[in-house]
């Protein structure tokens, strides 16, 4: 039989009950078009944390004090995990002539008071002058922090936009005064808004110089984190080894006490978490798929029982058990190929809606399109088939004489 | 010699193993362009017998062969081509698709043969010009039409895939008598003209009388074959 003719008879059979094909066409079109909308989900998340991690410098290391233990998380070794990394470590790592910049950062919740009378508890953040290179964060008025603020003890503190936002409403900032625990310091800079980065909100931060934090807020002489910018990205596992065979006889230990993360490694991990989240949201998305193929079953069992003389009758003028077959298999491929179009539509102007009127980014790719369309095509052969091979094995005189 | 059946039997099993004997040792010749009738009381083995003789069953016991070759051990598919290009089947009951016009039911045996697009059409405006149907209605579904012009298009469908042999089981069955001898005239007509082999079923004395042999069942063997002699024409 020729393929337009059986796609002609295919056709025609299908419009021949127009409310029945409709019915059991939307139940394909609701299961695509919720894959569609949660692959596309789970595309977006996947992107916005890609950025975010990105916009934090690509070609970053950072290194933490203790070790991971595969299944234990974060584990000290020997003293308390956050005393290891120290002014030492910033001296020694500065030496490695692949790295262009260091940030020693100590990271704590301080109350702080605007001369407004605004009080917040807010994340203070001690940093280097590095910091603003190594983080990709710019000012967006007044000054950076410099090595002599650092090296002087200097008491100014440059605010997030939102931070600033918060403790002096409208006012502009610069140049008034902030307490921060207590202590007296003038605001110096705003930095530029960046968004949240996945963890990190630069903009509800207050920066000032980690000497100051050390000996007059937190009272430690140890960082969270150093970060490092490394020259190039080829170079990072080259720059990672040589971090931790020096920072270990720095330390005189046989095994690393402390880790170094790259970008790449922390973008693995969440891209792997948002894998798992996003396969787990399209399996519930596709178990209505599937059940629209049980419809698809469920119509083609009825159109066969109510058609076996229509069957009886091909036969006899020559239809061969692959023609009858054919004929009823694409009867279901064509209402899994129309549903998984509509439904395509369908998912995307969603996930369009969704991205444009929500905070939520969605992603459209060649994957999240091809994917649920070929599922949905192979839905209406797997569950296309066993109607239509039933259709096929009718002798044709058991058909005819059918009551 | 266009068909030969040679102790042909057809036995029936039902599920609880109870066997029906349709057929009994059947010897049956017939020729090339004759117009056989096959009578009998119901239940007789009529059908039987032509859907064994129409391939679209096989026989329990015996041979058949159709133009010289033993067609009694062919596959299914195999069976399906030869019926496709030698046989057209008429039935009582019409059986037209009820979701296709006229011409299109006609088209229906052409779609699982070697036909280009626009030949179909202008073969299957001869079939039905060929059983005198009027161009008017070519366009009609079948619940439009009457009984007599439903089977007039059921015969333009047999004819459309040039066949040696056309059986109609009980074709005027349905209709009543005037109707029933316009569509036995159109038969005769066509075994005139074309030179068809065709073998009808049927109850009707009257209609036996058209044609040029009556074979005679009961309880599936054949108790008497008597030529016409003569045959009442139509045309
Ligand atoms: N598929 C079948 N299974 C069992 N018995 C059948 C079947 N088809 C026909 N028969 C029996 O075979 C006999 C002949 O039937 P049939 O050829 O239809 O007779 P007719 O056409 O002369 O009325 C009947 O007794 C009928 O009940
Ligand atoms: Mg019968």
């Amino acid at each position: 039989m020729k393929k337009n003719d059986l796609l002609r008879e295919s056709i025609s059979s299908l419009r021949s009950n127009k409310l029945r094909t409709f019915l059991t066409t939307l139940g394909i079109v609701i299961g695509v078009a919720s894959v569609v909308a949660m692959l596309s989900l789970g595309e977006g998340s996947k992107l916005s944390i890609k950025t975010s991690i990105e916009s934090l410098g690509s070609n970053n290391l950072v290194i933490f004090p203790g070790v991971i233990q595969p299944g234990r998380g974060f584990v000290s070794s020997g003293r308390g995990t956050a005393e290891i990394l120290d002014k030492k470590d910033v001296d020694e790592l500065r030496k490695i002539d692949d790295i262009v910049g260091v940030s020693p950062e100590i990271q704590r919740r301080f109350q702080v008071i605007s001369d407004r009378g605004n009080n917040q508890n807010a994340f203070v953040l001690g940093i280097d002058y590095d910091f603003f290179m190594v983080r990709n964060v710019e000012i967006d008025r007044g000054k950076m922090i410099t090595e002599e603020n650092v090296r002087s003890y200097y008491r100014g503190a440059i605010l997030g936009p939102q931070i600033a936002k918060d403790l002096f409403n409208n006012v502009d900032p610069l140049g008034k005064r902030i307490r921060i625990n207590n202590i007296n310091f003038r605001i110096i800079g705003i930095t530029k808004p960046k968004g949240s980065t996945g963890f990190i909100n630069y903009d509800d931060f207050i920066l000032v110089p980690y000497t100051v934090m050390q000996k007059q807020l937190a009272g430690t002489e140890y960082f969270n984190a150093i970060a490092v910018k490394v020259i190039s990205q080829d170079i990072m596992e080259k720059v990672r080894q040589e971090i931790e065979k020096r920072l270990m006889e720095l330390h005189r230990v046989q095994e690393p006490n402390f880790t170094v993360f790259s970008q790449q490694d922390i973008l693995n991990a969440l891209t792997s978490v948002i894998n798992v989240f996003t396969i787990f949201l399209s399996f519930i998305a596709g178990i209505s798929l599937i059940v629209g193929g049980i419809g698809i079953m469920n119509m083609m069992l009825t159109t066969v029982t109510e058609r076996i003389k229509e069957i009886g009758l091909r036969k006899s003028l020559g239809a061969k058990r692959k023609d009858i077959l054919n004929q009823f298999l694409l009867e279901s491929i064509i209402i899994t190929f129309l549903g998984g179009i509509i439904g395509l539509l369908l998912g995307i102007s969603l996930s369009l809606i969704i991205g444009n009127f929500t905070d939520i980014t969605t992603v459209i790719t060649l994957k999240t399109i091809l994917l649920p369309l070929c599922f949905s095509v192979m839905v209406g052969i797997v569950f296309g088939y066993y109607p239509a091979k039933k259709a096929s094995n009718f002798s044709p005189i058991d058909a005819l004489r059918y009551e | 010699m266009i068909i030969k059946l040679e102790n042909i039997s057809k036995i029936y099993k039902n599920n609880s193993s109870i066997e029906t004997v349709a057929l009994r040792n059947i010897n049956l010749e017939i020729n090339k362009g004759e117009f056989v009738s096959i009578m009998g009381p119901s239940g007789s083995g009529k059908s039987t017998l032509m859907h064994i003789i129409g391939l679209l069953d096989s026989p329990t016991e015996g041979r058949y062969l159709l133009e010289g070759n033993d067609v009694s051990s062919l596959s299914e598919d195999i069976l399906a081509e030869i019926r496709n290009r030698k046989i057209g089947f008429v039935f009582q009951a019409f059986y037209l698709l009820s979701r296709k016009n006229v011409i299109e039911n006609v088209i229906l045996p052409s779609l699982y043969a070697d036909y280009s697009h626009s030949l179909r059409r202008q073969k299957a405006l001869k079939c039905l010009e060929a059983v005198a149907f009027p161009e008017k209605f070519i366009h009609y579904y079948p619940n439009q039409l009457s009984g007599g012009m439903m089977q007039r298009v059921a015969i333009a469908r047999a004819l459309m895939n040039d066949p040696e042999i056309i059986l109609a089981d009980e074709p005027t069955g349905n209709l009543d008598t005037k109707t029933g001898e316009a569509v036995i005239a159109t038969f005769q007509r066509l075994n005139k003209e074309r030179g068809l082999t065709i073998i009808i079923i049927t109850h009707e004395e009257y209609i036996a009388e058209h044609t040029e042999r009556i074979i005679l069942l009961r309880d599936g063997q054949i108790i008497a074959e008597n030529k016409v002699l003569n045959s009442r024409s139509l045309v």
